[in-house]
């Protein structure tokens, strides 16, 4: 099942809420209806109902007993049984009765209250004990006995507005039910938030991205809302973690490079100092130091412009034509073409211009032909060879050697820095490659191992064309 | 004394052999491990110097492939690497001493000596035959108690004849410890040599210590 989110619990509380609310409401409405039935049921008998006669007989206790016929519509009867007769005064009773035909109907002669059908009428003989001192106004009781009484029949009903509020005001301890439980379940649900946010912020606290680099393991959060936080900061400390592991690899790569020349330097002098030596012992000795000197300042060379790379941001663009820029660059690695016996050669004429910076493209071709001709087999008079076209949006350059190609196993890491496979050693300083593809993406272009053979290997860069 | 390098950095591999040579040991160096264990399988060796990584792959590879043939020449790895998980590999694979890049020649030096003498088996500090003393770590050397003034390699000789006290060594053996293979060296040379070290012996008093075995070698009894 999918986890829920804090908004969607609060979203099913609010309508769980909202439904019980609308019951609610729908019954204070229905109640409110009826009372609006019962107004109009009030109106019917004060038209309809009258008293038809009364039998009055005075009692042991006092007071005097009635007899009275009252009639009232069937329906109200059904619908109300809890209506009850309330007394008027003579002169609304004398109105009543002048209004009414008074139908030809027996009293039942006993006390028991009892209905009588006729027509769509019911009529109720009821039989009330009444004393004095109840009514209060024994003179008109008195007086009552020697005429007809008449009765209005109505319900004890409070008005209608009344019904209506006094509806609500009941309906108020459920209103207060329900806002109490909404304001607990948000509450519990913000508790739930701060409490995992608090847990969040006391763990990343105790992150160090120092020398120690060290991520603490980040709570497990109950909403989901958190949880994807943890989980993108967790992927982000991932994404961290390998660049800086990468950086440090870097940084221990580039210094166990530097051990290699600094150590020639120091068993070169320590061997030298050891004893008396001729000048031209001397001499030697110096030059072998000069060519160590020679290897560190390329390998500081290198790792200048892989940092510069590192972090430069799009570089301006120019327009380049491939045949002056590469000519160029071909004339300035013919002495160490030449010296490494290798012919280094144009193969095409085309002029196609691409969309370039000179220092990237530079350190592109340069650290290619440089691999091409650190790795062509010596002494045995093989080609580098440049050559060019167009394709589509792009121009495609190519660099083939005749060196031995690169082992299958370190195809997958060409690009990495200081990559040459496992527990071997190139001659060259392991970053040509990876600069020329960071200097490549920087241009927007491509670079891949066109093919690799024990005969040669080709390297194929791909750039923006000028059309 | 005959040591062996395998290093392929040019500049490193070619200052050690000069410094131990001037040391008077004879000193092969080769920069893959395919030559290097040509060598190793050719000569005796006194103590191979191997660096870790090479063209053709790990010096440690080489090591335990000499190991299992049954090889126990002395080896100093010379490594870039210095982290303990690799040394505790190396040992494992029967190394017997590490030396991080970038070191001091002395050390190599110091080191290399005390692997020689492990190799001989020489736990004390003096070794002595008569009159003769030598002392292999300050590579001096005296008869009677007056100093010998001897080169590097005479001195070599006269420490391979002390640690290996009254065994016949032949010309080819004291050849293989003073000579490298690229060296020119005529049939007699050896004897040249030992009469050369003979009379620089007597003249402090030493007198007969180098006998001569006929048709085997020389001894030192």
């Amino acid at each position: 099942m999918k986890k829920l989110t804090l908004t969607t619990k609060i979203l099913i509380v609010s309508i769980f809420i909202l439904i019980v609310f609308f019951l609610a409401s729908f019954g204070i409405l229905f109640r409110a209806l009826s009372a609006q039935s019962v107004r109009q049921m009030d109106q019917l008998l004060k038209n309809e109902s009258s008293i038809l006669s009364a039998l009055v007989n005075s009692t042991t206790s006092g007071g005097f007993e009635f007899e009275i016929q009252s009639k009232f519509p069937a329906q109200y009867h059904q619908r109300n049984p809890n209506s009850f007769f309330r007394f008027i005064n003579p002169e609304t009773a004398a109105l009543l009765k002048q209004s009414e035909a008074a139908p030809d109907i027996q009293c039942a002669g006993d006390s028991a209250n009892k209905d009588v059908l006729a027509g769509d009428h019911t009529y109720r003989i009821e039989t009330f004990v009444f004393t004095p001192e109840l009514d209060g106004e024994g003179a008109s009781i008195k007086h009552l006995a020697s005429q007809p009484i008449c009765l209005v029949v109505g319900l004890d009903r409070e008005p209608y507005w009344r019904v209506v509020m006094e509806t609500l005001w009941s309906s108020i301890p459920i209103l207060i039910s329900i806002v109490v439980v909404l304001v607990t379940v948000l509450l519990v649900l913000i508790q739930g938030l701060t409490s995992d946010l608090t847990a969040l912020t006391g763990s990343l606290k105790t992150a160090n991205f120092g020398a120690t680099h060290s991520f603490p393991s980040l709570p497990k959060a109950r909403t989901e809302e958190v949880r994807a936080i943890v989980e993108v900061l967790e992927e982000l400390h991932q994404q961290a973690s390998a660049v800086y592991r990468e950086m440090w690899l870097f940084m221990g790569r580039a210094a166990h490079q530097i051990k290699t020349p600094v150590t020639a330097m120091q068993a070169t002098l320590d061997v030298l100092l050891r004893r008396e030596r001729t000048k031209e012992e001397l001499l030697m000795g110096l030059e072998d130091v000069q060519s160590a000197a020679g290897l560190l300042n390329g390998l500081t060379r290198k790792l200048i412009s892989s940092s510069r790379i590192s972090y430069q941001e799009t570089p301006p663009i120019e327009t380049i034509s491939l045949r002056e820029f590469l000519g160029e660059l071909v004339d300035l690695f013919k002495s160490i073409a030449a010296e490494h016996e290798v012919k280094l050669n144009l193969a095409t004429e085309v002029e196609l211009s691409v969309l370039g910076n000179r220092a990237l493209m530079s350190d592109i071709f340069g650290n290619l032909i440089e691999n091409a001709l650190i790795y062509s087999p010596e002494h045995e008079k093989s080609n580098v060879t440049l050559s060019w076209k167009a394709e589509g949006k792009s121009a495609i350059i190519e660099i083939g050697d005749e060196g031995p190609g690169f082992p299958e196993e370190i195809k997958s890491n060409l690009f990495k820095p200081f990559f040459r496979g496992d527990e071997r050693r190139a001659v060259g300083s392991g970053l040509g490659l990876s600069i020329a593809k960071k200097s490549v993406d920087l241009l927007g272009g491509e670079i891949e191992l066109a093919a690799s053979t024990s005969q040669g290997s080709t390297m194929r860069v791909l750039l923006p064309l000028v059309i | 004394m005959r040591i062996l390098i395998v290093e392929d950095q040019a500049l490193i591999g070619k200052a050690l052999k000069k410094g131990l040579t001037e040391e008077g040991y004879a000193v092969d160096w080769v920069t893959t491990l395919s030559e290097g264990e040509h060598l190793a399988s050719e000569f005796e060796y006194d103590t191979l110097i191997l660096d870790l990584m090479l063209p053709d792959g790990s010096g440690l590879d080489l090591l335990s492939r000499l190991r299992k043939n049954g090889l126990h020449t002395p080896v100093l790895i010379l490594t870039a690497k210095d982290t303990i998980e690799d040394k505790v590999h190396g040992f494992k694979l029967g190394t017997d001493d590490y030396l991080a890049k970038p070191f001091v020649f002395e050390e190599l030096l110091s080191r290399v000596r005390a692997l020689t003498r492990r190799k001989y088996q020489f736990y004390g500090e003096i070794l002595e035959a008569g009159p003769l003393r030598l002392d292999p770590t300050a590579r001096t050397a005296t008869a009677s108690d007056q100093p010998l003034d001897l080169t590097a390699k005479e001195f070599g000789v006269l420490e391979l004849f002390l640690f290996r006290k009254s065994h016949i060594l032949s010309r080819e053996k004291i050849a293989e410890h003073i000579y490298t293979e690229d060296a020119e060296q005529g049939s007699n040379v050896i004897d040249v040599f030992i009469n050369k070290l003979r009379r620089k012996l007597e003249s402090a008093g030493a007198e007969g210590l180098i006998e001569t075995v006929r048709g085997e070698g020389y001894v030192i009894r």
